[in-house]
């Protein structure tokens, strides 16, 4: 039976493949923490991308206004737009690198054309980096490798300690330290 | 225009929440316009997801301009390096805070008398105490009796929130250098109370309390105001406010909730828009008898504007601390440095409040975790290891610090949006840049291996005051000592606008407190104000 590959919505098959490769070069595998790539960063980035939202203030300058900020989700077409230049440049250089045999292309060259990409397009490689990170810390199975019990925190909550109040009592022995008024 | 009637109108819905409970449980006809609408804590917060932390980035980033729902406006902040932060809702910014819950200090309130700078509010702590401890009781305060940095108080209503290891571990930091710490007052309740649960720390409150543990007003107040007969119209969206032939209030214009304009008529109205809303509103309610805005012929509305600046220094640990559970504001308050001293250099001080390990899309996000080979070994080393102390600057009132109105940007209704113009003063830095010297030694003496400090903080304009002032003199000010505008009789401001003085403490108690005690004078002036 074949097995069909989940449908993606920005990106093209091979474009998904280098971004799948790039997502593993930005968090690789080490011990038991999984690469990127294993999580499905490919697959949210490409979902992400091809959301329809549009910026809501649209009249907005300065830095809300700009791709170069925290705000991820704003403006999906623009992003979609950065993102696919971004790795149009990626491919290009891989070409480049590899004389056209682009699957070839071993991770430390990547490495190294990312470095430079990550100077020269330094919006893009931020995006890339937040969309990243963003996806590898929410899924579940990071989440419990890095010891937090791999859940959200409702709606068990956590236990906690009251802590130790005795330390307090030097700070009562000094007294007021408000001014009267 | 559809056209209704009702005593007192109040704009806004967080902190007019407690002055509205107050007026309506006696008996008084209230009714609340409210522009965003109800928060339901049991479907609309997503701390059961695990995408949690990207809600920060985006539907609860506590910025309207990244946020950008249907009840935000955008604000212009190209010329201010702080940010302002507000929430539009039933319970407005109280829905994203980590409720902190400190007074602000007697000082506090006479700053000229005792510092020579800036100006003496019209009203004193002592006034103000049976109000704090109202409030208290109506919002569940976790604290400790006994704090040597501030007039005994009545008890809290809950124990304080717990240390954890983390808190253990900074303790001992601040023991060592035989300096003031106190679990502060935080608006959560550590234990059930009065009809809410207690916490189960589950780390971020600024992503709202889908148990109702912490305090917000949507679930304190209003509750008890609508049962007490007060009404709340919400998704209503004040335009202006407006004027009889006497130069009176007499109502307010608002787009209700299908965007038809609709009129209020109304004896008193009351804003309650925080320190960038109620500016707005004022100056884009304008008439002959008020060009340049309404109350505002001495040029005072939006004026003074000030926030809390904030630093931040994080020191990182070698063992984990299990920063995640626990109320990610640890609410450890440090006031060492609070009162003046000038002999460091500044007039006035700060606090610092701890804040427990940032979460892991936070960590990776931090800039100290790069990408590739060394990504895991960074990340290990710094997640859950971390302690944050937030370095709470005080603001002096500065007139070129403001709140304008923009020239191009609206809001959805066509609202002129608000514009934010403001530097951070040299008194301001010196205090800052005290607070992360002063930080770091904690920091060092409680065992941190490494220490790095933010200078500034963006995106922590949560505090906004200063911009319809109180005050006596008549000539740089916008309300009087009872919020009441020195040119408009029957209107009144509850929120931060009317801070003197900034303080160097998170401003919703004593905002509350002014609100019920600005209450008590309507209800004491009714026979004037209303019959």
């Amino acid at each position: 039976m074949a097995q069909t590959e989940p449908e993606t919505k920005t990106f093209t098959e091979s474009q998904m493949m280098l971004l799948r490769r790039v997502v593993d070069c930005l968090i690789p595998a080490k011990g038991d923490m999984p690469p990127a790539s294993l999580v499905g960063t490919a697959e949210y980035i490409d979902a992400i991308a091809s959301g329809d939202d549009l910026t809501k203030f649209p009249f907005l300058t300065g830095s809300a206004g700009s791709l170069d900020s925290d705000s991820v989700y704003i403006d999906r077409p623009k992003l979609r737009r950065l993102l696919l230049e971004g790795l149009k440049e990626i491919e290009d250089k891989v070409i480049e690198s590899t004389q056209g045999e682009s699957e070839f292309i071993s991770s430390n060259t990547l490495v190294k054309i990312l470095s430079d990409i990550e100077l020269s397009s330094p919006v893009f490689f931020r995006k890339l980096i937040r969309l990243t990170y963003n996806n590898y810390y929410t899924t579940q199975e990071v989440l419990r490798l890095i010891g937090t019990e791999g859940r959200a925190p409702q709606p068990q909550g956590y236990e906690l300690e009251s802590g130790n109040l005795d330390l307090l009592n030097a700070v009562k022995e000094r007294g007021q330290i408000w001014r009267n008024a | 225009m559809a056209e209704d009637r009702i005593d007192v109108v109040v704009v806004g819905a967080a902190s007019g929440a407690a002055f509205v409970w107050r007026l309506a449980t006696s008996g008084i006809n209230v009714m609340c316009l409210e522009q965003g609408g109800w928060i339901n804590p049991e479907t609309d917060y997503y701390t059961s997801d695990l995408d949690w932390e990207i809600h920060r980035q985006t539907d609860f980033n506590p910025n309207p301009n990244y946020r950008g729902l249907d009840a935000d406006y955008p604000v212009n902040g190209n010329d201010t390096p702080i940010a302002p932060l507000m929430y539009n809702s039933v319970g407005g910014s109280t829905i994203h805070w980590s409720a902190h819950f400190p007074r602000l200090k007697p000082s506090d309130f006479r700053v000229k008398s005792l510092d020579g700078v800036a100006d003496d509010w019209p009203v004193s702590y002592g006034e103000l105490e049976k109000y704090f401890s109202l409030n208290d009781r109506i919002m569940g305060v976790a604290g400790l009796n006994g704090d040597p940095a501030y007039p005994d108080k009545s008890p809290r209503q809950t124990p304080p929130v717990g240390l954890g290891k983390l808190g253990d571990r900074i303790a001992t930091g601040f023991d060592k250098l035989g300096w003031h710490w106190w679990p502060s007052d935080s608006a959560v309740n550590t234990v059930a109370y009065d009809g809410r649960e207690g916490c189960n720390n589950c780390g971020p409150c600024d992503l709202g309390c889908p148990i109702k543990a912490k305090a917000s007003t949507d679930v304190t107040y209003w509750p008890k105001a609508l049962a007490s007969g007060a009404k709340l119209v919400t998704e209503a969206r004040v335009r202006e406010i407006t004027i009889n032939h006497k130069g009176l209030a007499d109502g307010v214009i608002y787009y209700d909730s299908n965007g038809n304009v609709r009129e209020l008529k109304a004896k008193v109205v009351v804003m309650a828009c925080n320190g960038v809303g109620t500016p707005r509103l004022l100056l884009n309610s304008k008439s002959g008898l008020f060009p340049d805005g309404l109350g505002n012929s001495n040029g005072m509305v939006g004026k003074n504007l000030m926030f809390h600046p904030y630093a931040s220094v994080t020191g990182q640990f070698e063992e984990d601390l299990e920063g995640h559970k626990g109320p990610s504001p640890l609410n450890i308050m440090r006031s060492e440095h609070y009162e003046t001293d000038l002999s460091r250099g500044f007039v006035r001080g700060y606090a610092y409040q701890v804040v427990r390990s940032i979460a892991p899309v936070g960590t990776s996000l931090s800039g100290y975790v790069p990408w590739g080979k060394r990504h895991h070994q960074d990340f290990k080393e710094r997640f859950n290891r971390t302690i944050t102390f937030a370095v709470i600057g005080e603001d002096l009132p500065e007139v070129h610090n403001k709140v304008s109105l923009d020239t191009d940007l609206t809001d959805a209704d066509g609202i002129p949006a608000p514009r934010i113009t403001y530097t951070l003063s040299d008194n301001s830095r010196r205090i800052l840049d005290h607070g992360i010297l002063t930080s770091s030694q904690v920091m060092e003496a409680a065992g941190a291996t490494k220490i790095t400090a933010n200078p500034l903080i963006k995106e922590a304009g949560w505090h906004l005051m200063g911009t319809a002032r109180m005050g006596t003199d008549k000539g740089n000010s916008v309300v009087d000592g009872h919020g009441r505008s020195h040119e408009v009789r029957n209107l009144f401001v509850i929120d931060g606008s009317i801070f003197v003085t900034a303080g160097a403490v998170n401003p919703t108690s004593t905002i509350q407190a002014l609100a019920l005690y600005i209450a008590d004078y309507v209800k004491d002036n009714a026979r004037h104000l209303i019959d």
